[in-house]
């Protein structure tokens, strides 16, 4: 079903394409190598990173180029290991969060009415809600675990989702291809899953890599208030275990910059792939009316 | 000019009921988040160390006896009194404790925005009239990357930086309360400068690039070629009418990500042992002092709810034509 | 007809860029004209022929990295010339001498600041430092192009179209300038406010104090309003002549084909000027006149080359080897 049910929504101008291949392919790059690293990290690290190799905060070396912990094991393991579990509370969460905020948007565009009028509210609760209090309180109460951050960041991350692909669906909702499957018959969940969500796809991909970002941002948070278990090891719980120890003013630079090198990486990786999409619509920036040149006079006579 | 005085007051009168909805609802929400989650108020009895005074304050402010019903009725009272219980920690009401912490977190937080949208303003004009040159893509970049770093390792890096040169958290250096005037106040500016400008950079990032994006937007209205044509200067042009209509997304990102400016607080505050809101809740988290949670997440989001006011204000004094 | 000369323009030439990278592209091809103090000149033709270029290239609004060449005199001084030719005397021209009106369907009016307000930024500074003296100058020139005083109050969004264009015409005339350019003044707006605004346009002129250029792609509104007439193809002036030759005696086959196409849209509000075909792109190259592909007296030495403007009659201009023979032959 692909190819038929794409073409049309890009002959009526719906959907995105990429303004900035070179920016796309740099974001695409980093999370895939990322993605790489994290189901590959057994076989690169070796297998007991946790364990005691050197003194604590030990400075990089030749043996160890990203120095030691503050227990004294490998941090370039330790980032590697972190890698998995930081990429797996990301990719879950906002799986989660891009379902959930999907199912709701198209439904709500999609029925319109009373569902619509219920389900926007409760959007707009959450969109007020600062979100990161309310995942702390939920984690707090709840206890720290991996699971539970994955559960906590997405079912809390999907609002935004929900508001731009309502407003998406009610664009496409009235067009003339949708009325026509109505009114031939079409069962609603046909009709969605084979004339609105194909033109809503593309929207979806481009916001889950907004939320991809968040959740590797609220991963790390929740680890850093010690709501992951203390045992886990991801980019934020080794900023934490760092921060605990003082390893700022130890002067141990290499326990904290390297995991929180890799979720501004990431981070800005996402970033990349969301600001080099635009709406097929969307028209470009027209020239500036005010400059810093000045006005060229060429001069026929030679003067 | 009355009606569109009436106009608005109607609308920020809705934004006022809404946010009154939402401040209930987590009233309501955080009441049955503490009591359903598991190791609930029955445990809260059992707090480390507690004195029978605490535990009997703690029976009655939650009423464990009771009905949920007749407990949500009472919890609401209290609250409604402005009572939101005693803090595990330092044994003190949870209200004076935050307000306290709010005071403090303010201190902290205007500081910080006013610099990051200085910074923005300033680089966000130069990129957006410089645009498509190399200086341009390279405040972009330092923009994104700013947005991108985590506020929490971004203050470790600064404390590495300033180790032994500014004081690493606190503030204020509890050894000098003695001293003169002069003496407290570098004292506090000093404890200031770390957590203000990490605040400060974290969420410069985003002001940056929605100037920079709308100032390219704006420079090609047609109101800016009339300006020109009008003989205006290039300077006052950019001053008066670009900059001034360019700002109105910063304002609208600003209403949009409170929540994220929240965040940030507590990231920041919990670096460098600032005590605010922030570090109020890093605390209650670890001593799992619930009271102070509960309370702290209560006040944010009202917090949050009234700068979503203060920012439709802002907007609707700034562009006339929400007003009508 | 003998009237003082306010400015001319000898051999303009004009290049803007294209996309970015790309060689600019020669958009105004050796253009010449004169206007008379309180003469009013129209310039006609289709859209993408120059005519917008030509104008605002008098004042210097130009995009970033266009280029100029040739004279323009304003009361005998050239603004292109000077020790550092940069352009710096045209933005001096710009909001003192010369008044400019941009196209109605461009947001001219700042939507965050009070109409008055803006108008009091186009005063001469010894006018707008007296707040009396400005608000009554204000007050003035809303009267003048037929507003009540409120509306410098008002906001430009709660105005009709009509009015805004009025309040534009107000704010190019603030420094109280000899010229005034007029770029598609009328275009977004329907019929009857259209009318409105010409007529504002030309009760400003009725003391012979005020000249104007007027673009338009409309022949017909432009004769009706203009003493005299340049039309413009393809970047270079075909024809130009009197408001009377054009209507009776048009020479060139593109005017005559413009005239037939404007005399029966006048009621219609999208009023497209219908020509088969289409003006060629200026930044292809081609030989020959630049007409000849779409003109309908075409023959031998069209395609070859460009003809000159060419005097065929008492003040009156013709660039077609068609009408340039005939004329001889005469």
């Amino acid at each position: 079903m692909t190819a038929a049910t794409v073409s049309p929504a890009h002959r009526r101008g719906i959907g995105l394409r990429v303004r900035d291949q070179k920016a796309a392919t740099a974001g695409v790059v980093i999370i895939a190598a990322f993605g790489l690293l994290a189901v590959l990290a057994d076989v690169i690290a070796p297998s007991s990173v946790q364990q005691q190799v050197g003194p604590v905060f030990g400075r990089p070396s030749a043996d160890h180029l990203l120095g030691l912990d503050d227990s004294g094991a490998d941090m370039l393991g330790l980032v590697l290991v972190g890698t998995r579990v930081s990429m797996l509370v990301g990719l879950a969460s906002t799986v989660i969060a891009v379902a959930l905020g999907g199912v709701v948007g198209v439904v709500a565009g999609y029925f319109g009415g009373r569902v619509d009028a219920v389900l926007m509210r409760l959007t707009d609760v959450f969109l007020v809600v600062p979100i990161l209090p309310l995942m702390i309180v939920v984690a707090a109460l709840w206890g720290p675990s991996v699971g539970h951050a994955i559960l906590i960041i997405g079912l809390l991350s999907w609002t935004p989702t929900a508001r731009v692909m309502r407003s998406q669906v009610l664009s496409t909702r009235e067009r003339a291809f949708v009325r026509r499957a109505k009114a031939l018959g079409a069962s609603h969940l046909r009709v969605i899953w084979h004339h609105v969500f194909p033109r809503v796809r593309g929207l979806l991909v481009a916001n889950s890599v907004i939320v991809l970002a968040s959740a590797i941002f609220f991963e790390a948070a929740l680890a850093f208030l010690g709501l992951e278990s203390v045992s886990t090891t991801s980019w934020g719980t080794l900023i934490a275990n760092a921060f605990n120890r003082a390893a700022s003013s130890a002067g141990a630079w290499w326990a904290f910059v390297p995991p929180g090198a890799c979720i501004a990486l990431m981070v800005l990786a996402c970033s990349l792939v969301a600001m080099s999409l635009e709406d097929v619509g969307s028209a470009r920036v027209p020239e500036s009316h005010i400059f810093a040149g000045r006005l060229e006079v060429i001069r026929s006579d030679g003067q | 000019m009355s009606t569109s005085l009436v106009r608005t007051t109607a609308v920020l009168g809705r934004r006022l009921a809404v946010g009154a909805l939402v401040t209930v609802a987590v009233a309501v929400g955080n009441f049955f988040l503490f009591r359903l989650a598991p190791g609930n108020a029955a445990n809260l009895g059992l707090v480390p160390n507690a004195s029978p005074e605490l535990r009997r304050s703690l029976e009655r402010q939650f009423g464990l006896d009771q009905s949920t019903a007749a407990q949500l009725k009472a919890y609401l009272l209290q609250l409604a009194h402005g009572n939101l219980g005693i803090s595990f920690g330092n044994r003190q009401p949870v209200a004076a404790n935050l307000w306290t912490a709010l005071v403090n977190t303010v201190t902290m937080v205007v500081p910080g925005l006013l610099l990051a949208l200085a910074l923005a303003v300033l680089t966000g004009v130069y990129a957006a009239w410089r645009r498509g040159s190399a200086s341009d893509h390279a405040l972009r970049a330092v923009a994104l990357t700013m947005f991108a770093i985590p506020g929490q390792w971004l203050g470790m890096v600064l404390l590495y930086a300033a180790r032994g040169h500014l004081p690493a958290g606190g503030i204020s250096d509890p050894f000098l309360a003695g001293a003169g005037l002069q003496a407290q106040l570098v004292d506090r500016v000093q404890h200031m400068v770390l957590p203000c400008l990490t605040y400060a950079l974290i969420v410069y990032g985003a002001f940056m690039i929605v100037l920079r994006t709308s100032l390219v937007e704006t420079l090609s209205e047609g109101y800016i070629l009339a300006a020109k044509a009008r003989g205006l200067s290039n300077r006052l042009i950019l001053r008066r009418h670009a900059l001034r209509n360019a700002l109105l997304p910063l304002v609208t990102l600003v209403g949009l990500t409170i929540g994220t400016l929240v965040a940030g607080v507590i990231l920041v505050e919990s670096v460098f042992s600032w005590p605010g809101l922030g570090e109020s809740i890093y605390n209650a988290v670890n001593a799992r002092d619930y009271p102070m949670l509960q309370g702290a997440f209560l006040l944010l989001t009202v917090v949050v709810v009234l700068s979503n006011l203060v920012v439709d204000a802002a907007y609707s004094y700034l562009d006339p034509r929400v007003r009508s | 007809m003998a009237s003082e000369t306010l400015l001319e323009v000898r051999d303009l030439n004009v290049w803007l860029p294209a996309a970015a990278g790309a060689p600019r592209v020669h958009i105004v091809r050796d253009v010449s004209f004169t206007v008379g103090r309180g003469e009013r000149l129209g310039v006609v033709g289709e859209s993408g022929c120059g005519k917008s270029t030509t104008l605002l290239s008098l004042v210097g609004l130009l995009p970033a990295r266009a280029a100029v060449s040739g004279s323009i005199r304003l009361d005998g001084v050239d603004l292109l010339g000077g020790a550092s030719p940069r352009g710096e005397r045209l933005a001096t021209a710009r909001g003192r001498d010369v008044g400019v009106v941009l196209q109605s369907s461009m947001n001219t009016l700042n939507p965050v600041y009070r109409v008055g307000r803006q108008m009091m930024e186009g005063l001469r500074p010894e006018v707008r430092t007296d707040a009396r003296r400005a608000r009554a100058r204000v007050h003035d020139l809303l009267e003048r192009v037929g507003l009540p005083p409120r509306v410098a109050r008002a906001y430009p969004h709660e105005l009709s179209g009509g009015m805004r264009q009025r309040v534009a015409i107000a704010l190019a005339l603030a420094p109280e300038p000899k010229l005034l350019l007029a770029d598609e003044p009328t275009t977004a707006l329907d019929t009857i406010v259209q009318a409105r605004v010409m007529e504002v346009l030309d009760s400003l002129c009725a003391d012979g104090q005020l000249s104007v250029i007027l673009v338009s792609h409309h022949l017909a509104l432009a004769a009706r309003f203009c003493d005299r007439l340049m039309v413009m193809y393809a970047g270079r002036a075909v024809e130009h002549a009197g408001r009377d030759t054009i209507s009776t005696r048009a020479g060139h086959p593109y005017t005559r084909l413009l005239l037939a196409a404007t005399a029966d849209i006048g009621m219609r509000k999208d009023d497209v000027v219908s020509i088969p075909g289409a003006p060629p792109s200026l930044a292809l190259a081609h030989e020959g006149c630049p007409f000849e592909p779409r003109c309908p007296e075409r023959f031998g030495d069209c395609a070859d080359r460009v003809p000159t403007l060419d005097q065929i009659g008492v003040d009156h201009h013709v660039g077609c080897f068609a009408r340039q023979t005939k004329g001889h032959l005469a």
